[in-house]
């Protein structure tokens, strides 16, 4: 009798921690305004993003222990380089990791694109990061466009493409 | 039948006990647990097969 | 003993996921109790984990050894090794038995009504070898450009992260579906294999795969609190073999790398010749043997 009874509290206690649903709105959406943030690059540069109105900003959250946030490093050097500069702002934002090994990792890889410097997950919070990498696109009235969870190659044609139509908007 | 079974008391798993808390000593002087929290609280995708 | 024992594991198993806010942040824990070290196989991206998991941290920390001694930083893994081995030299697989919410996880899916089967034995050393390249050598020296390794057994192999981590996410995140690929349906697969198996076979996982259960099965000897044989009392009825969820025979390997410590053996001894000891003293009361036991009796459940 105890037995049974302590095998149906098992199921259920499993059933109820391995259904996660809510419904509550993530506070970063397609469509709305982007939160707005204040960081500090690793030049000591500040870079808020209130004050990039009227530019396209690309912002993908990363960490150097995550394979796929490496993998897809390359791709966004080559798009940072591939744009214009005045009209396009890459951030890539080091979530919760140590901007020392961010660096060396940079200056191995040459990556020019400001890397700025999240360690409290303050940011990553606001933008409600399931996972990294994420990638945020913020068009230039400071809407959300596009949200990417996940690595993809970001000088193919198709985002190259798809960043230069928000760029000439 | 009665008591010549002697109670004695192993040593090995005292010793592996103390090995094991003095690395963990060492590892915290080195800061690696701060690491180890920076990993733990964000999800790597690829890790649990997505992406 | 059994009743609380499964007392045991449902607490571990609340206290390994104890933050029930996900369905809200539809996210996973972030507090500073992560820290600690789950003692089971328990995936720290699981939206409830409160505590790291060993394997996926000590992954992290040597495929990214490179890095950290280029800067000077000393993260070789010590960290979690000594938590692991704390755990290991005190109680060993009991681990498995008591604390695992996977090993909890099995042990229901193997109460569903169904043919069961055995284990081939031999199988038992898949674990150690997967411990070995899955957990150490791949992540430390199969480098990619960047000089870094990366975590192979959760990225190929872990069930355990794919129930926990994988689905939960990919239900509260439909944003994340659109990752899917051939990796994800890799990892379904060995869920769905060990969830299948551990139906008509008891713990599948546990005796064959988990490296977690084979870095703590390597303190079976020296392991503080363990099962002891008193030779004289038994009379290798056997009564012990058929009970044992591991597929130990207690009565000819008391040591046995694969006991978990459930104590389902020393339940079913008619000559209690099964105690448990801490440190080389006995812990079970040695209970007087009525001359009547003193011959083998068939054993129930």
């Amino acid at each position: 009798m105890m037995r049974n009874i302590s095998s149906i509290l098992l199921t259920f206690v499993f059933l109820t921690a391995f259904s996660g649903c809510g419904s509550v709105p993530e506070m970063a959406e397609v469509g709305r305004p982007a939160p707005d943030f204040s960081l500090v690059d690793r030049q000591g540069k500040t870079w808020t993003l209130s004050e990039l109105k009227g530019q396209v900003v690309f912002i993908n959250f990363w960490a150097t222990w995550c394979p796929p946030c490496r993998e897809e490093m390359p791709s966004m050097q080559h798009l940072y380089t591939m744009l214009p500069g005045e009209k396009f702002k890459m951030l890539a934002i080091l979530n919760k990791d140590d901007p020392r090994l961010a660096d060396s990792f940079a200056s191995k890889f040459g990556l020019s694109m400001p890397i700025l410097d999240d360690q409290s997950n303050q940011v990553g919070q606001q933008y409600g990061l399931t996972g990294v990498p994420e990638t945020f696109i913020v068009d230039k009235r400071g809407i959300i466009r596009e949200k990417f969870i996940g690595p993809a190659s970001w000088d193919a044609p198709g985002y190259v493409q798809m960043l230069t139509k928000y760029i000439q908007q | 039948m009665a008591e010549k079974r002697k109670e004695q008391i192993r040593r090995a798993p005292f010793v592996a006990i103390f090995v094991f808390f003095v690395l963990g000593a060492v590892a915290i002087s080195f800061g690696e647990p701060s690491r180890v929290l920076e990993q733990a609280t964000q999800i790597c995708l690829s890790c649990i097969g997505i992406g | 003993m059994d009743f609380v024992r499964k007392w045991v594991q449902a607490l571990f198993f609340l206290i390994t996921n104890g933050y029930w806010n996900f369905p809200l942040t539809r996210g996973i824990y972030q507090g500073p109790l992560k820290v600690i070290c789950s003692p089971g196989l328990n995936c720290y991206s699981c939206p409830a984990a409160t505590t790291y998991c060993p394997l996926g941290a000590l992954q992290q920390l040597l495929s990214g050894v490179r890095l950290a001694l280029g800067n000077g930083q000393i993260y070789i893994g010590l960290y979690v090794i000594s938590a692991m081995g704390i755990l290991g030299s005190f109680v060993g697989r009991m681990v498995c038995g008591w604390a695992c919410p996977f090993g909890l996880f099995q042990e229901l899916l193997y109460k569903i009504p169904s043919p069961k089967f055995g284990i081939w034995p031999i199988l038992r050393y898949v674990k150690y070898a997967l411990l070995l390249f899955m957990v150490i050598l791949l992540p430390l020296f199969a480098v990619d450009a960047f000089d870094m390794g990366a975590p192979w057994f959760c990225k190929y192999v872990c069930p355990a992260g794919t129930l926990e981590a994988g689905i939960p996410l990919l239900i509260m995140q439909p944003g994340l579906r659109g990752n899917l690929g051939l990796l994800f349906f890799n990892k379904i697969f060995f869920l769905l294999l060990f969830v299948g198996w551990a139906v008509v076979a008891s713990r599948p996982f546990c005796r064959t795969a988990c490296p977690l259960g084979a870095f703590y099965a390597l303190f079976s000897k020296i392991k503080l609190v363990k099962l002891r044989l008193d030779s004289e009392k038994c009379t290798h009825c056997e009564a012990c073999h058929a009970v044992c969820p591991m597929g130990v025979r207690f009565n000819e390997s008391p040591d046995d790398m694969e006991c978990i410590s459930c104590l389902a053996c020393s339940k079913v001894c008619s000559v209690n010749a099964i105690s448990l000891e801490v440190g080389g003293i006995a812990l079970t009361k040695e209970r007087p043997v009525p001359l009547a036991e003193l011959h083998p009796v068939k054993s129930h459940d």
